[in-house]
Formats: structure tokens, C-alpha cells, sequence
């Protein structure tokens, strides 16, 4: 049983980077262009590189805690830094935000249909979908989710190149430029963004309790953050270059627009895409952590639990669009910030002040 | 047996609910869905909006073999917005409209002149649209009358408007200026912008009586300050703005031989470059412009093919660039309207300054001291060297 149990949850680092990259990609789509050009404006295209220190610090931290601690659990490694009692209220306390996470993201795939394609259809139907489809996917167990997660991510990595060599070439220099010093302020504020995006790289920890090669996760991490981080900039060279800031600012959905004009269908196979695998990378990080919690020996049991309260908290979590936007903005892009930077940061020098790393 | 009755179930599921219609409202079968090609709006009195659309659709032929002929159509409907008005538009239309296949955007003059802005919101919202849909003025007439007076049973219009894009490159005194494009410039304060104008003139005499009583010409361009239409542009100013936007893809010069006969000359490439600099008597900015051209024609007797006369050419070419130019430049100049968004050219070359340019920009503009420099070459001919009426 155990042993059945490790194979369906053994997942390799490299496999993580790539489910990191798609899970991260839809909501970059979705809401750094916007962001970034309500911040700083023209110069928002270059706010990636403005988180560029925090995020190789987080990267710094992470390496520091993992590679050394190859056999044990992400969880068993909190707890052995901060304690039994703390290091649960850290867990218990990353369980409560994935589940926020969730219940948003699920919302988000129904509200982005509602507003994009089908106007006049029910929100709750496209819910109803994508929760039964991850409750089909979660049966499977991580290591077919993680081995998805290879096969998905070069189909993406395919069709941004092609949407991008397409609009490129459109792209307005008086729409990216000038930038300068005197932007500064602007575009480290927009850097939140990108910080909150690279956030998620502390909870795919916690995708699987058997995670193997995390001797090498500063160097799998660092490529695979090149990687984002350059989709991450050309997206907004895209976005702001082809449609100027204040029509991207203003828009719901600009990466939408700008591929809408080449074609439909390739960005809404590419949204839902990145959509469901990023429903189904949270949903198994709280069976995972719930697990963990309540000493259970398998948590198939909890997934048809978990997503009718999903479903639930996703249709009570705001009355319409404009409060998700408020609390993406006000809420999501701090929440994550602080808890996906603080809590390697917190691993960091704790394990260095108890000499456990 | 598991995989059995899942494979049955949605079998069944299939067959079953093939004809679901009312599960997702948006399904329409094709033949019952109004293509959109093309949108026009007008503003009318009390401040309802009268709101166009035009598609092109298949005629039911029983009669013969083979493709179904085609006839324009288009559905009109008011309201006090345009979503009231494309909504009102259901309580005829025999097909349910489409916007993801818009082409063209038309407004009336009249509308043009109180601003359209407010009558895009509708289309840069509504998730059918798409941003690269090409926008026109309609100088002295309605969007509405356009639409009606031109659309004919073996006249589409939005194939027209097409034909008559793919050709501005061989007169260059227009373009093509998309919803995206509008936008942007809109967006931008101090900034003003151009849009291509379209004009209906009663079929000229000869022409084929099948091509409808009007003939369409795609003229020019109409500024705009902020989303208002100020003036319409002549041919000469209108070519005037795309040498300067770097918009110039081919055209005609016309100069004089020794004999004081015409030639005319092909543009063939061209590359503008705008520098603006800054010293202690103001902005100053020098336009260059590069082009070469070819002789297509010669109402000459005397060979035109000798250094001296090809030098006299090639200055005569640049001096009329040249005017064109200053003829533009000036004008914006007097009307205070940046058309060609120098404030961006300025703000690039001067970054640090760029918020001070941007809010003075109304008081720094019409200073501005331009410097036209035109350099030109005169490539080759093409079949013949000798005049066509030498002897």
C-alpha cells in the first residue's frame, strides 16, 4: 500500500519547474500587463527585472533548505526548522492561502469564459467543469499530474513562441519608451506583480511528500526561472507595446486582445490549459497539506470534499468581477508577496540560528 | 466493465443532448448568424444613436448547380447607446449578429465632429470585436446613407473598402488606421490624430452601370483634436502626413523636363527619420526623408536619360517632398495639433523631461523649429529608354 502510495507521489525537481511555469503562466496572463501598466505605464514592461534580487534571494533561501534534506517531506522540514507547534501553524497557515488561491482561481476560469466567450451562459457550468475534471485528474496522483505537466509545458512554451514571433514585429517603441531614473519608483512598485507571480515557487514544495534530485534545485529553478521570467517580459513588451498603457490598464484581459487578432482559438486553448493545470497543482497541494495535518493515510477520500467546498467558497468569494479584480489587487498580490517570500526567508535564518541547515 | 458504462454513459450523453440548445444561449447554428463586416454609426438628434451593420450573405439557389450568388444586406436599428441600439436590432433581424468578423468601423461626418469615443467604448468592450477592425470618416455624409446608397446586389461594400486599402500604397495620400492604433492616440493627452476618410461621389459617366450609382473614393485624412474631427485634409497635406509618419509605400511625383513636359516619376522606397533636439533658442527637430523612385513615364521628346537632366529630376522631386512636408508641418503648427505625436519623439530623446514636455506640450509645439532635409535617388526606367514620342 505504502509502496503504491510513493509511486503515485514520487515527482522529480525538474518535473516541479515545469508545473511551475504552467501553473504561473495563467495568471500572468491574466493580470500582470493590466497591473504592471496601471503602476508604472510604459515602463511597466520592465518591472520583471526590478523583483529580479528578491527573487534570486527566495531562490538563495530555498536551495539552502532543500538541498540538504533530500528524504524528508516539505513538511517535515518546516517542522524540524520552526518546531512541532509553529512550523503546523505555518502549514496550516499556507493551507488556508492555497485554499483562498483556489477558491479565486476557480472563479477566475468561470468569470474569464463569462467575459470573453460566452456572455449569456452560466458562470457555474464552466465551475461545474473544471472541478469535475480536476476531481478526475487528483485520482490520478501527482506523479501523472507532474508527467502531464512535461507534456503541456512545450505545447505552451510552442504557442506563446508563435503568438509572440507574430506580434513582435507590431510591437510600438513609443508605446515601451522612454524609460528612466525618474521611473524608478513606478516600476519597483509594479514589481510586485512579478513578485506575487514568483511566489507560487514555495508552495510547489508542497506538491508531492517524495520530491527527488532537490540537491540540484538552485540550478533547476534558476533555468527554470529564466524561462518564466522571459515569457513574464515579452508578455508585456506585447501587451503594452502593441496596445500603449492606458488601453492595457484599462483592459480585463489584454494578452487576449492582442492575440485576438491573429486567432481566437489558440489563446483560449492556451488560457484554459494553463487554467486547469493551475486548478489542479492547488487542489493537490491542500490534499497534500490536509493530509499531512490530519495524519491521514490517503487523501483521495477528501478530494470530492474539497471541491464542493471549493465550489461553494469560489461562487461566495464575491458578487462579480469588479470585487475579484479589488481583491486580486488589494488582497492576492500582497498575500502572496508576504507569504511566499517570508516563508524561506523565515526557514532561512531560523534553520541557520537552530544550526539545522 | 467500469470503462464499459463510462464509455456508455457519454455515448449517450452525446446522442441525447446533440440538440441542447438552450444549455448554452449562445449557440447558433451558422446559417442563422449575421456576419458583421462591417459597423456604422451615427449620432442623431436627441442624442439616439442609429446603428448600421452590413454583411454579405448567400442567396438560396435551387434553380442552378453550383455556389449560391451573394447580395449585401444590413440591418439597422436605433437606440439612446449603441448596446441599446445593436440590442433593438433583435426585435427584427432575421439572423443573430456577429461582430468577430468586423472589418470596418464608419462614422458619419456629423458624428465624427462631436466626438467618437463614446461610440467605440461599446466596440473596444464587447468581447466579439476585434482590435485590428480599420476605422473611417465619412466626409458629408451619414455611416447610415454610406451604407444603404453604396450596397447593391452584386456590390458588397466591405469588398470595396477592401480593394480600395490594398490600393492607397499606389497614391500614398491615405492608409489604413486600425481600432488598436485609434486607440492608442486617443488614449494620449496633447497628442492629436488622423483617421482615413472615405468620400461617395455620384458614378462617373462611362463606367460600368452595374457598379451601383456611386463611386467611392478613399481620400485623404480627417485630424482629429482629442476624438473630435476638426478639418479635412487635402491630398497634398494627406500625403504630407504619411511622408512624415513614415507611412509612404509607393506614389506619384510629377516634374518637368527641359522641355517643360511632364515625367513622372514611381515612388519606390522610402524611410523617414525624426530628430528632435533641444538648444538654447527652443526645440528644433529635423525630419529626414530618403527615397528613390523610377521613371514610369515621359511626355518628353528630348532624351531625359543625361546627368544634367536627371540631377534636375531628382532636385525638382525633393523640392516638392519638401513642400508637402512644410505644407504639414506648418499646418499642424497654426492648429496646434501634434498629429504626429512628436511629444513621444521629444520625450525619448529627453526621458528626464519627459512629464514637463507631455503637460507643456500645447505651448511647446507650435515653437518648435522644423529643418526638412530631403534626400532623393532616380533608380532606373523600366522597358523603354527612348521617349515613346521621340522620333
Amino acid at each position: 500500500m505504502q509502496q503504491a502510495q510513493k509511486t503515485r507521489d514520487k515527482v522529480s525537481m525538474r518535473q516541479l519547474a515545469m508545473i511551475y511555469i504552467i501553473t504561473g503562466f495563467s495568471p500572468a496572463i491574466r493580470f500582470l500587463p493590466a497591473f504592471t501598466a496601471q503602476v508604472a505605464k510604459e515602463a511597466g514592461w520592465i518591472s520583471p527585472v526590478a523583483a529580479l534580487i528578491p527573487i534570486g534571494l527566495t531562490v538563495f533561501f530555498l536551495h539552502s533548505v532543500f538541498s540538504k534534506t533530500k528524504d524528508k517531506s516539505t513538511f517535515d522540514i518546516i517542522n524540524s526548522i520552526l518546531g512541532k507547534y509553529v512550523g503546523n501553524f505555518i502549514i496550516a497557515l499556507h493551507l488556508i492561502w492555497v485554499l483562498f488561491l483556489l477558491g479565486y482561481y476557480v472563479r477566475l476560469h468561470g468569470e474569464r469564459l463569462a467575459s470573453t466567450l460566452f456572455p449569456n451562459i452560466n458562470m457555474t457550468l464552466f465551475i461545474v467543469i473544471i472541478l469535475s475534471i480536476t476531481s478526475f485528474i487528483l485520482r490520478s496522483g501527482a506523479t501523472a499530474i507532474a508527467r502531464m505537466g512535461e507534456f503541456i509545458t512545450p505545447i505552451l512554451l510552442l504557442l506563446f513562441a508563435f503568438v509572440t514571433a507574430f506580434l513582435l514585429p507590431n510591437v510600438r517603441t513609443d508605446a515601451l519608451l522612454p524609460v528612466y531614473f525618474n521611473d524608478a519608483i513606478p516600476i519597483i512598485k509594479a514589481s510586485v506583480g512579478t513578485l506575487s507571480l514568483f511566489s507560487y515557487a514555495v508552495i510547489i514544495f508542497m506538491f508531492s511528500t517524495i520530491i527527488t534530485s532537490k540537491e540540484k534545485t538552485a540550478i533547476i529553478m534558476i533555468k527554470a526561472g529564466s524561462v518564466y521570467f522571459l515569457m513574464l517580459l515579452l508578455l508585456l513588451i506585447i501587451s503594452i507595446g502593441l496596445l500603449g498603457s492606458a488601453v492595457t490598464a484599462r483592459a480585463s484581459n489584454p494578452f487576449l486582445i492582442i492575440v485576438k487578432q491573429i486567432s481566437i482559438l489558440d489563446t483560449i486553448e492556451n488560457i484554459l490549459l494553463s487554467d486547469s493545470m493551475m486548478i489542479v497543482t492547488l487542489a493537490l497541494i491542500a490534499l497534500n497539506i490536509m493530509k499531512y495535518l490530519f495524519k491521514l493515510s490517503d487523501q483521495r477520500n477528501l478530494i470530492n470534499i474539497l471541491l464542493v467546498f471549493i465550489y461553494i467558497f469560489s461562487l461566495g468569494i464575491a458578487s462579480n468581477r469588479f470585487q475579484m479584480d479589488l481583491f486580486a489587487s488589494a488582497i492576492i498580490i500582497y498575500l502572496n508577496t508576504f507569504i511566499g517570500y517570508g516563508t524561506p526567508a523565515l526557514l532561512y535564518i531560523v534553520g541557520k540560528a537552530r544550526k539545522n541547515l | 466493465m467500469k470503462r464499459f458504462y463510462v464509455f456508455s454513459i457519454i455515448l449517450v450523453f452525446i446522442f441525447v443532448l446533440a440538440g441542447c440548445s438552450q444549455l448554452m444561449r449562445n449557440r447558433t447554428e451558422i446559417d442563422r448568424i449575421f456576419n458583421t463586416r462591417i459597423v456604422a454609426i451615427d449620432k442623431l438628434e436627441e442624442n439616439k444613436v442609429l446603428y448600421t451593420i452590413s454583411t454579405k450573405a448567400a442567396v438560396p439557389n435551387t434553380q442552378q448547380q453550383g455556389t449560391a450568388p451573394k447580395t449585401s444586406e444590413f440591418l439597422v436599428s436605433e437606440g439612446t447607446t449603441v448596446f441599446e441600439a445593436a440590442r433593438n436590432m433583435a426585435e427584427y433581424a432575421h439572423r443573430r449578429p456577429h461582430y468577430g468578423h468586423t472589418e470596418f468601423i464608419i462614422f458619419g461626418e456629423d458624428t465624427a465632429r462631436v466626438g467618437i469615443l463614446p461610440y467605440l467604448d461599446f466596440i473596444s468592450r464587447n468581447q466579439e470585436f476585434r482590435y485590428n477592425a480599420k476605422i473611417y470618416i465619412i466626409q458629408g455624409n451619414s455611416a447610415n446613407s454610406f451604407i444603404t446608397s453604396i450596397s447593391t446586389e452584386s456590390i458588397f461594400l466591405a469588398d470595396r473598402l477592401s480593394i480600395l486599402e490594398d490600393n492607397a500604397f499606389a497614391h500614398s495620400r491615405s492608409g489604413k488606421v486600425t481600432l488598436s492604433e485609434a486607440l492608442f492616440v486617443l488614449s494620449k493627452d496633447n497628442v492629436a490624430t488622423f483617421l482615413p476618410v472615405i468620400v461617395m461621389t455620384p458614378s462617373k459617366e462611362g463606367r460600368n452601370s452595374t457598379d451601383g450609382a456611386y463611386d467611392l473614393i478613399l481620400k485623404s485624412y480627417a485630424v482629429f483634436k482629442e476624438d473630435k474631427l476638426q478639418e479635412f485634409l487635402d491630398d497634398e497635406l494627406s500625403r504630407g502626413v504619411n511622408w512624415v509618419k513614415n507611412r509612404i509605400q509607393s506614389g506619384t511625383i510629377l516634374v518637368g523636363a527641359p522641355d517643360n513636359k511632364k515625367v513622372s516619376l514611381e515612388i519606390l522606397q522610402s524611410k523617414t527619420s525624426i530628430k528632435p533636439y533641444m538648444d538654447e533658442s527652443g526645440l528644433q527637430c529635423t525630419v529626414s526623408i530618403k527615397f528613390n523612385t523610377n521613371i514610369a513615364e515621359s511626355l518628353s521628346t528630348e532624351d531625359i536619360f543625361t546627368k544634367e537632366v536627371l540631377e534636375s529630376l531628382k532636385q525638382q522631386q525633393e523640392k516638392q517632398v519638401e513642400t508637402e512636408v512644410k505644407k504639414i508641418l506648418s499646418y499642424a503648427q497654426e492648429r496646434n495639433m501634434d498629429i504626429f505625436g512628436l511629444v513621444s519623439n521629444f520625450s525619448m530623446k529627453y526621458p528626464m523631461m519627459k512629464n514637463e514636455l507631455r503637460e507643456n506640450w500645447p505651448e511647446l509645439f507650435p515653437e518648435i523649429k522644423f529643418n526638412v532635409e530631403v534626400d532623393s535617388n532616380i533608380n532606373r526606367t523600366y522597358l523603354i529608354k527612348e521617349p515613346a514620342t521621340s522620333k
